[in-house]
């Protein structure tokens, strides 16, 4: 029972790990931007909605519906600062810009959101108990919208032709253009669209875990790197595989030596794939720089 | 239909294209050719926008196109199959084939099979080969996916830039014959950009040859392809 309890946490954890991981590998693996700013973009967008539901005293779910849109103009804004200026030049540069961006706001998030740990509500509350195992509400939800979202973006990727372009632009860049995509509006896009998926796994995760601070930032970024390096750069199921991995073991750890380790379980992952395995579980070589 | 006046790229102090002018009617095949580093790819990647220009203009059909970004000159029916093929290679024969039919947006399912079977009628091996992914084909393979690729847009001209490079003698003859065959039977103008300058000048109806980012003769096939000192320089005899 307690063990099943366990890799129940763990899905429900891999579930979030996921989202944040794709929206990361959209962004790093496909269309290739080099960012150090997406923990800070997670973080900051997760804000908004607890600013809107918190203070501005908004029904949470719409809170989360504001602060979306919201998200992607912030993927938008990053995208013409940081690298719409460098998309030929050396990838260092963004790299740098990124960087800087980073720090900037998540100096920006504590200036207007302070700098201590906020409480952020359950989206949904209650439980039920199946066969004597207790499954939270939320953990289904958390569940059921990560599968859903992970099929409606299978669909995306393959059906429709900004999805289609994407995939293609990731491919053959100089090929993506003389088939006539619009390479810039193609990237942005899909950087709004990375930017979108990380902060809401980050609104699950917070609501799963009850607490929101400024300097979540840049642990969450790390994760989310270390789960895409798990699964591959450039894969995007290998991404959803990294998450679920990364949630299922963390939660294990945590129940054998007690949650002080959890954030060890990651890096350990980290560093034996980038020593064993490089490309990841199902990725391929890509030079960045 | 292609006008080019003037043209200059440069990479950084690299002067790669220095000043050239041409022009491309309509249902002529015309071939620049020029040995390797002369600027032939260059060129071809300035007029699709993909590399910048530092000056010259560009027009087709009379209308300026020098400022447009690739997309829209795809768009306006200009079709550049580039140096090295680059198909999409974790791409399908048959997804590489949709992707060339990208800016067609008001395309149904019945012009897009119509299209796809003028392509496989033309490359029956790609038929044979259309769950395949593009990067398990072979050279040859590869350059006929990528000149079925840009079929697949109905294009008004299409910009071959060294479609003979790496390809067997045989393919060779073959990929020429079949530039003749689009020509005639599809009605598409061709610009083919070669270092093979004997193979292109057969082929072609006119021809520019291209040193050091300068044109430094231009003529019909038949006047270039007599010429003695072309002949020495360039033809190999
Ligand atoms: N991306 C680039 N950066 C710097 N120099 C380049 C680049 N591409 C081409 N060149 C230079 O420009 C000149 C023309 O190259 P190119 O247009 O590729 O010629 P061709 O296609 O006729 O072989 C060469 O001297 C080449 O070294
Ligand atoms: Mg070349």
């Amino acid at each position: 029972m307690f063990w099943i309890r366990q890799i129940i946490n763990g899905i429900t954890q891999g579930s979030i790990y996921a989202l944040m991981a794709i929206g990361y590998s959209l962004i790093f693996g496909k269309l290739l931007l080099v960012t150090f700013a997406f923990g800070e973009m997670v973080v900051f967008g997760v804000f908004v909605s607890y600013y809107l539901y918190a203070i501005a005293g908004l029904n949470l779910f719409l809170a989360v519906i504001i602060a979306l849109p919201i998200s992607w103009g912030l993927g938008m804004l990053v995208d013409k600062i940081c690298y719409e200026k460098f998309r030929d030049e050396p990838r260092f540069l963004m790299l740098i810009t990124t960087i800087g961006f980073g720090i900037f706001l998540k100096s920006f998030t504590q200036l207007i959101f302070g700098t201590g740990y906020r409480s952020y509500p359950n989206f949904i509350e209650g439980k039920i108990i199946v066969g004597g195992i207790r499954i939270t509400y939320i953990q289904i939800f958390i569940i059921l919208t990560t599968l859903l979202l992970l099929y409606g973006l299978n669909l995306f990727f393959k059906k429709t032709k900004l999805g289609v372009g994407i995939i293609a632009l990731s491919n053959d860049l100089d090929a993506a253009k003389l088939v006539g995509i619009n390479v810039n509006k193609s990237i942005k896009f899909g950087h709004s669209l990375g930017v979108v998926l990380g902060v809401f796994g980050g609104m699950m995760m917070v609501s799963y875990y009850n607490a929101i601070g400024a300097s979540m930032g840049p642990i969450l970024g790390l994760k989310a790197f270390t789960v895409v390096v798990f699964g591959g750069i450039t894969s995007l199921p290998g991404a959803i595989i990294g998450g679920f991995t990364l949630g299922i073991l963390e939660n294990l750890s945590v129940a054998t030596f007690g949650s002080g380790y959890k954030d060890i379980v990651a890096f350990v992952i980290l560093i034996l794939i980038l020593v064993l395995r490089p490309s990841g579980l199902l990725g391929k070589k890509i030079d960045l720089f | 239909m292609l006008e080019v006046k003037n043209l200059n790229v440069s990479y950084g102090p690299i002067k790669a294209v220095k000043g050239i002018s041409f022009q491309v009617n309509k249902g002529e095949i015309v071939t620049i050719i020029g040995s390797n580093g002369a600027g032939k790819t260059s060129t071809l990647r300035s007029i699709s926008n993909i590399t910048p220009k530092s000056g010259g203009k560009i027009k087709f059909f009379d209308e300026d196109i020098t400022n447009l970004p690739s997309h829209k000159i795809v768009e306006k029916g200009i079709c550049h199959v580039p140096e090295g093929r680059k198909i999409f290679g974790n791409l399908t024969v048959e997804e590489n084939l949709y992707m060339g039919a990208y800016v067609k947006k008001d395309q149904n399912e019945k012009e897009f099979e119509e299209n796809k079977r003028q392509v496989y009628n033309l490359f029956p091996r790609l038929e044979e080969r259309k769950k395949n992914d593009g990067k398990n084909l072979s050279g040859g393979e590869q350059q006929m996916l990528a000149i079925g690729r840009g079929l697949m847009l109905n294009p008004k001209i299409m910009m071959l830039d060294e479609p003979s490079l790496g390809l067997a003698p045989m393919l060779v003859e073959k990929i020429f014959e079949l530039i003749e065959r689009i020509n005639k039977e599809l009605d598409t103008t061709f610009l083919l950009v070669e270092q093979n300058a004997k193979k292109a000048l057969q082929t072609a109806d006119r021809g520019y040859v291209i040193e050091l980012g300068k044109i430094t003769k231009e003529g019909n096939s038949e006047e270039l392809l007599n010429d003695s000192k072309l002949v020495e320089a360039y033809l190999g005899v």
